[in-house]
């Protein structure tokens, strides 16, 4: 027992040469913070807001200065509110990096702001590789596989730096939004708001409409086709353009949806009936794109295809950041010029 | 001595189709039930389609939606069905056959392991992507990994006995297995693509790929019908079959060349389909007992028989999405191959 009890004292009662260290520590902290300048900065440092998080309420601070951001889909946002982001993952579901090894939608600012790129070789999360980035806050969630590995390694996360979990998102405005409400930058979301507002108004104004109302389609690498609901992320703003958004739905029989929501997947059989709009607008998710839809017998008798209105837009408006809808504006505007 | 051994083995399971005419009447039973299962793949889907418009697709197509869908998109699936189902039964029973192993399906040869890490490969490092590309590097694949096997398992002192075989083949199977793990693991694209082949399917398959894989096929099939008898005569065991004068060797070469074209025909068309080539082998052993002269023909129909029903049951369990054939043979597969055991019918080989 003695040996036991002693080792306990000793935890009890650091010895005297650390305890001189501790504080002496101690001391240097409050002499710096003393130091700094006009004071304001130090209590910005030290003063914590609560957000919600997918865990419950966490303790964040009012301004962080290292953030850590494990999905590369809510990356992007972070680099539009020009948050300090010093390490990111590059993932985003069909968008191949650039030479950078980021998204070439937010490749140049990270390299600006000099962000470490996240390991994102192997199934694994590397939990060293946050905690050496020495972030005072952390981000993860969102869309697809890396929000699961957030959520698996949140303990450790949580011993690093606090750790917000966010939900996965279908609009980009409520992803916006949240992430501004995170790290303390909401004053920058109306701005950002009003931008898209009047880039869709210049846009719609130099439309010529095809015929509506449109149908929005992807097909998986399997073949099956997947129909996108009206009230997803591209069809919203196709809606800001002018475009209806067919009633996929109805037609459909309200079909079990995928996934978050923004999508169905229906057989190719029943495809001649959910996608009879005389528009429609597909997308290469899943490395099929539309030239060669337009050789399948199925999707060359829809309407849309056998009248020449199928037209495609990239991977990335399907479930787009503040970028990716803004981008997602452009092509709309030399699509249907 | 073949015909003296074959009803001794019968004894034991005691299968009900035992004379000549019984099972000619079995296998003619087995091509009206194959006609049904290709009438229902024909006329079941997520669309409604009449009989009468299944017949009016093939005699006065109009293209309508029901026409289209039983033209370009059943009657496809059916006809690849058709011919991998058979590719699978056969394989199987042959391997079982050459191994005189009850366990054995196509996969102890590494030709699922070796299409796998072929096609993983062809994603990874070529960057394919279609359905097409990834057949010609699945069928390249399982070849290579199958000669492998025999190779490795013939390399001992004595020529590839079963036991060697089955040793050889869960090496390599395990070697290849891992390293297909490895490269999908090491990207996200790869795995992302990857994994819609690793789930064998009937639907959004080429036929220009059938038409490639069936020469394979074909010589698979003919191959395994002309080793029947060598077949029975392993079943007795290599002395015996050696004294009735079999070369053992090139007769056990000769129908594992038959399992590679078979199994490696059947992979590059729809994927790693599994069970089919397990299950089927046992099914016709209990119909017909331990004589492969007949084995043989009853697996060729009852493959795609079961593949067939298989597929129709997958589009209409998750109507109007579909589940892949592959998903629906693992979870049918299973119970029935467990009921077999059951049943005691595995016949001892």
């Amino acid at each position: 027992m003695a040996p036991v009890g002693e080792h306990a004292a000793a935890v009890r009662a650091p010895r005297p040469g650390l305890r001189a260290l501790l504080v002496g520590l101690a001391a240097l902290l409050v002499l710096a913070g003393c130091g700094g300048g006009d004071g304001s900065g130090a209590s910005a440092e030290t003063e914590t807001r609560t957000v919600q998080s997918e865990r419950g309420p966490v303790q964040v601070p009012a301004a962080p200065q290292r953030i850590a951001v494990l999905s590369g889909s809510l990356a992007g946002d972070l680099f539009t509110l020009e948050a300090p982001v010093v390490a990111a993952d590059p993932r985003v579901l069909g968008v191949q990096a650039d030479a950078s090894g980021f998204p070439p939608s937010w490749s140049a600012r990270a390299q600006q702001q000099g962000t470490q790129r996240l390991a994102s070789e192997g199934a694994g999360l590397s939990i060293e590789q946050v905690a050496a980035a020495r972030p005072d806050l952390i981000i993860g969630g969102g869309q697809g596989f890396t929000a699961a590995q957030a959520a698996n390694a949140y303990p450790q996360l949580q011993e690093i730096a606090p750790t917000v979990l966010l939900p996965a998102f279908t609009q980009w405005q409520d992803q916006l939004g949240r992430i501004a409400e995170v790290v303390g930058r909401t004053d920058r979301v109306p701005g950002l708001l009003q931008a898209y507002q009047d880039r869709a108004a210049q846009v719609r104004g130099a439309l010529r409409l095809p015929p509506q109302p449109t149908v929005f389609l992807y097909q998986a690498r399997d073949g099956k086709p997947y129909v996108i609901t009206p009230t997803a992320a591209l069809p919203a703003i196709a809606r800001d353009l002018g475009f209806v958004p067919d009633d996929v739905i109805t037609k459909a029989d309200n079909p079990p949806l995928f996934g978050t929501g923004d999508s169905f997947e229906t057989s190719p059989e029943l495809l001649p009936r959910v996608a009879d709009a005389p528009t429609a607008i597909v997308l290469p998710i899943g490395q099929i794109p539309l030239d060669q839809l337009r050789t399948n017998p199925v999707y060359a008798r829809l309407p849309a295809f056998a009248s020449g209105n199928a037209y495609e837009l990239p991977s990335t408006s399907f479930r787009p950041d503040y970028q990716g809808a803004m981008s997602t504006l452009d092509t709309f505007g030399t699509l249907f010029r | 001595m073949t015909a003296t051994a074959a009803p001794a083995a019968e004894e034991r399971s005691a299968p009900p189709l035992t004379t000549g005419t019984a099972r000619a009447a079995g296998l003619l039973a087995g091509v009206v039930l194959l006609v049904v299962a290709v009438l229902l793949s024909l006329a079941v889907g997520a669309l409604p389609v009449s009989p009468a418009q299944v017949i009016s697709a093939f005699t006065d197509y109009a293209g309508t939606d029901a026409h289209v869908a039983v033209r370009e998109l059943r009657l496809p699936r059916t006809l690849i069905g058709i011919a991998v189902g058979a590719a699978l039964g056969v394989a199987g029973t042959v391997i079982q056959g050459v191994t005189r192993n009850p366990l054995a399906d196509p996969g102890i040869l590494g030709i699922e392991a070796g299409a796998a890490f072929a096609v993983v490969t062809a994603i990874y490092v070529l960057g394919v992507t279609t359905v097409t590309g990834y057949a010609w590097f699945a069928l390249l694949g399982a070849g290579v990994a199958a000669v492998a096997v025999y190779a490795l398992g013939a390399s001992g002192r004595a020529a590839a006995s079963p036991v060697t075989l089955a040793l050889a083949g869960a090496a390599v199977a395990a070697l290849l297995t891992a390293l297909t793990s490895a490269l999908a693991l090491l990207d996200s694209g790869t795995l992302d693509a990857f994994r819609f082949w690793v789930v064998g399917s009937l639907a959004g398959r080429d036929l220009g790929m059938l038409a490639g894989a069936e020469p394979f096929l074909l010589v698979g099939v003919l191959l395994a019908l002309s080793s029947t008898r060598a077949l029975n005569a392993l079943a007795l065991g290599e002395d015996v079959a050696r004294s009735l004068g079999q070369r053992v060797a090139l007769s056990r070469a000769l129908a594992a060349l038959a399992v590679i074209c078979c199994a490696g025909g059947a992979v590059a068309v729809a994927g790693p389909i599994g069970f089919v080539g397990l299950v089927v082998p046992h099914a016709a052993r209990a119909l017909v007992g331990p004589d492969y002269r007949w084995i043989v023909p009853y697996s060729l129909l009852m493959g795609p028989i079961l593949l067939l029903v298989a597929d129709v049951l997958g589009r209409v369990l998750v109507s109007p999405g579909e589940l892949q054939v592959g998903i629906v043979m693992a979870v049918i597969g299973a119970p029935v191959f467990i009921w077999l055991v059951r049943r005691g019918k595995l016949v001892q080989l």
